[in-house]
């Protein structure tokens, strides 16, 4: 008992062993005694938590038998062992095979959704190139350009959607470049919402964002933190109805600045605010609306924290979803170095040819004429 | 002879998908075209077509919903639904016939393919008739 429990035998004899054992398990235990007790000949193994004499619960595992027939006994035979580490052990396995059983889950619902992502634009690309084989000479010079402008279309959603796969391939294993600089949130926003200006004119949305008065100079990577504004407008854009708003909103806290975006859409489930962000999940409202990979958010999630930051999402009360990032104004040591060896540029070129790209890719993802931006 | 009168609902609100549709299709059928599964319902009564292609990845509701719904319309229960998806996975497909689907097709497919199972697929419902 000692050895079993920490009580010392004299402490314990007499005593009823219901008293240290935890409540939930009692009236089974007692159950399965009673029919031991009743029954000659009755053997079982029985499991239940005991309170150790230091306060903690040991799980024990009892082997009874009724031997009150055998005259060399007379009575019931039980003995018991601490079986509290088996225990653990299983039960971190049994965890262990349901994080792996999850994780297999969401590879395989992440195959399925790849290969519809891949599958939509290869059927533009080799539909319209099919066309084109078959009708050139029967069709004027303007269907084949037609054609080949559906191709171009369809090439650029693969292209980046590879992009994105190699991006989070990259972050995942630690090996994503992240280059610090000086570079101005207002500044970067404000490039964005004027290349999306086409975009979102065509889909008959608007975007509602004011030049702020304070100091949003910040020491980050411009070119990832466009990456990350990117998808978040991409996102709001896609789920957005026509004649909406969409709102971008900095604000600057306790030595924090954050950046929203909100969208007056079909917003995410409550149950799926955080693990939208996880690889290979995407809202399920997703399935019966705008496509995609599920790797946007996951790529944000990503970039955010390599900014000593946080990215997070919620719904608005008035309807429509929120996400939201958080970046610190003090950096730590080491990326204030990074970015004090760094020239500070303000990514306008090289960020306008790559949005440019992106923004392409992304009107024809939505069925836009790329040749109309 | 009149071109027997199709349906073709909008795949993922993109209209390269309903350009393919229509390169192959024009000269064999009348066509319509939706942009959602509310749209394909509304424009199913008032066209009452022969024969509906239907996606999977929609705004608003989806493929199976849509074509749950039109098998519960009884103007549409027995128009002819061919899904159009490329959804390739065995439970996805299955989940399509469940749904009420009379064939299923994935994308990329070929005209080939395409074609004559949408010629098979509403000449039945004539017999039927």
């Amino acid at each position: 008992m000692e050895l079993l429990l920490g009580y010392k035998w004299e402490d314990v004899v007499g005593q009823n062993v219901f008293g240290l054992m935890h409540s939930d398990d009692r009236d089974i235990t007692a159950q399965r005694l009673g029919k031991i007790m009743d029954d000659p000949n009755h053997a079982l193994v029985s499991e239940y938590r005991l309170r150790h004499h230091d306060g903690s619960w040991r799980m024990v595992q009892t082997n009874a038998r009724n031997a009150v027939n055998e005259k060399a006994v007379a009575g019931i035979v039980a003995n018991s062992r601490d079986v509290t580490e088996t225990h653990e052990l299983n039960k971190s396995l049994i965890e262990a095979k349901e994080r792996a059983e999850a994780a297999n889950l969401a590879k395989s619902e992440f195959l399925a959704n790849m290969s519809h992502e891949l599958r939509t634009p290869l059927h533009g690309i080799l539909s319209f190139a099919g066309f084109g084989i078959k009708r050139t000479g029967s069709v004027p010079p303007e269907k084949l350009r037609e054609y080949f402008n559906k191709i171009e279309q369809s090439g650029r959603v693969l292209l980046a959607l590879l992009n994105d796969l190699l991006d989070l391939a990259k972050l995942e294993a630690g090996k994503m470049n992240f280059s610090f600089q000086p570079a101005d949130l207002n500044v970067l926003l404000a490039t964005l919402i004027d290349e999306l200006s086409s975009l979102t004119s065509e889909r008959h949305l608007s975007i509602s964002y004011s030049v702020l008065d304070f100091d949003t100079l910040l020491i980050i990577d411009p070119v990832r933190i466009m990456q990350v504004l990117r998808n978040l407008l991409s996102n709001a854009v896609k789920f957005s109805p026509p004649n909406t708003t969409i709102r971008i909103a900095i604000e600057r806290g306790d030595g924090k600045l954050n950046v929203s975006v909100s969208d007056q859409g079909i917003g995410v489930p409550e149950a799926e605010l955080s693990s939208i962000f996880d690889k290979f999940v995407q809202s399920s409202k997703t399935t019966s609306g705008a496509g995609g990979t599920g790797l946007g958010l996951a790529i944000c999630r990503e970039i955010v924290p390599a900014h000593q930051g946080r990215i997070w999402a919620q719904n608005r009360e008035e309807g429509g979803a929120q996400f939201i990032f958080e970046l610190p104004l003090n950096h730590d040591s080491e990326m204030r170095l990074e970015a004090a060896e760094a020239t500070p540029v303000i990514p306008t070129d090289r960020e306008r040819r790559k949005f440019e790209q992106h923004q392409r890719a992304l009107r024809a993802a939505l069925g836009r004429d790329a040749a109309g931006a | 002879m009149s071109k027997r009168r199709i349906l073709i609902v909008d795949v993922d609100d993109n209209p390269t998908n309903v350009a393919i549709l229509e390169e192959i299709l024009c000269d064999h059928f009348s066509l319509e075209t939706a942009g959602s599964g509310e749209e394909a319902i509304s424009k199913g009564i008032e066209f009452r077509p022969e024969l509906i292609l239907l996606d999977i990845m929609m705004p608003g509701m989806n493929g199976y919903e849509t074509c749950r719904k039109m098998r519960a319309t009884p103007i549409l229960r027995h128009s002819k639904i061919i899904m159009v998806s490329a959804k390739a996975m065995v439970s996805e497909r299955i989940e399509g016939y469940e749904a009420g689907a009379d064939d299923y097709i994935t994308k990329p497919f070929e005209k080939r393919n395409c074609l004559p199972r949408s010629k098979f697929i509403s000449s039945s419902l004539i017999w039927k008739k």
